[in-house]
């Protein structure tokens, strides 16, 4: 068995984050959508605290204090927009929102 | 043993990942959202980072998740989900998530890294932490405490009924 290395930790940030961009690419319904942008800043808290593991500061941990901080604004907005939306069109599916196109 | 611990808990994120990304049904998602939350705690937890672990499972899976659910249900027709939710753009998506996948991997495994790669065993410690927060970051911790305040007066003021 191979040791773990800070390699590991990198490479499965960067697979969550690009599970999580993949979701806001292939899904149309915008709940999905806030869903994968949690997991995208999950994946960079994960790099902070590897990070801050590594450099063996504390300065990491305080950046993904912060990130979840800001993520827990994102979604009290991010949701309240969405519930707001939903009362005028009766959808969550962002084809249903093209009124601002050109 | 550590090794084993990490398999299962990246095999839990990675997977439950997948079904927040591809399920679908909405509420399969949000739960297994949930899983994401539970595996990213741990992983902070065995990367010696107690607090930001803890941290992290208030704050995801105690709020943001319970929020996401409720708004789930306030919105969704739980029924329909499952013919509504169409996974879309996928010839697209997928050589750029192979691409960004690639960019990524590449430049943080390659490069930066004079040293050795293993990780030090020091575990960090809350007071480090708060002695971070109040003394270096003070300026940060206070604007996002306001931004906070910002964002509750928001929420209340965006969602509510407009009265005619």
């Amino acid at each position: 068995m191979t040791e773990i290395t800070i390699h590991h930790y990198l490479i499965l940030s960067a697979l969550l984050f690009c599970l999580g961009l993949i979701g806001v690419i292939v899904r149309k319904n915008l709940l999905v959508m806030l869903m994968c942008i949690e997991v995208m800043m999950n994946a960079i808290n994960l790099t902070f605290v590897a990070l801050a593991r590594y450099f063996n500061t504390p300065d990491g941990h305080v950046m993904a204090i912060f990130v979840m901080a800001i993520a827990a604004v994102e979604a009290a907005i991010g949701l309240g927009i969405v519930i707001m939306i939903f009362r005028n069109k009766e959808s969550i599916q962002a084809d249903d929102y093209r009124s601002m196109k050109g | 043993m550590e090794n084993i611990v990490l398999t299962i808990i990246f095999t839990i994120t990675i997977g439950s990942a997948c079904v927040v990304a591809f399920s679908r049904n909405l509420i399969y998602s949000a739960f297994a959202l949930f899983g994401t939350f539970l595996g990213v705690a741990a992983t902070f937890i065995m990367l010696g980072a107690p607090f930001v672990g803890l941290v992290q499972i208030v704050v995801y899976a105690g709020g943001i998740l319970i929020l996401t659910i409720f708004a789930v249900m306030l919105t969704a027709k739980i029924k329909a989900s499952e013919i509504t939710n169409p996974v879309l753009n996928i010839k697209i998506a997928i050589p750029l998530f192979l691409l960004t996948l690639f960019l990524l991997v590449y430049f943080l495994v390659n490069n930066f890294w004079s040293g050795s790669t293993a990780l030090p065993h020091k575990e960090g410690s809350i007071v480090a932490i708060g002695n971070a927060l109040l003394t270096e970051y003070l300026l940060p911790f206070e604007l996002i405490s306001i931004v906070l305040l910002i964002t509750m007066i928001g929420a209340a003021i965006i969602t509510r009924r407009q009265l005619k």
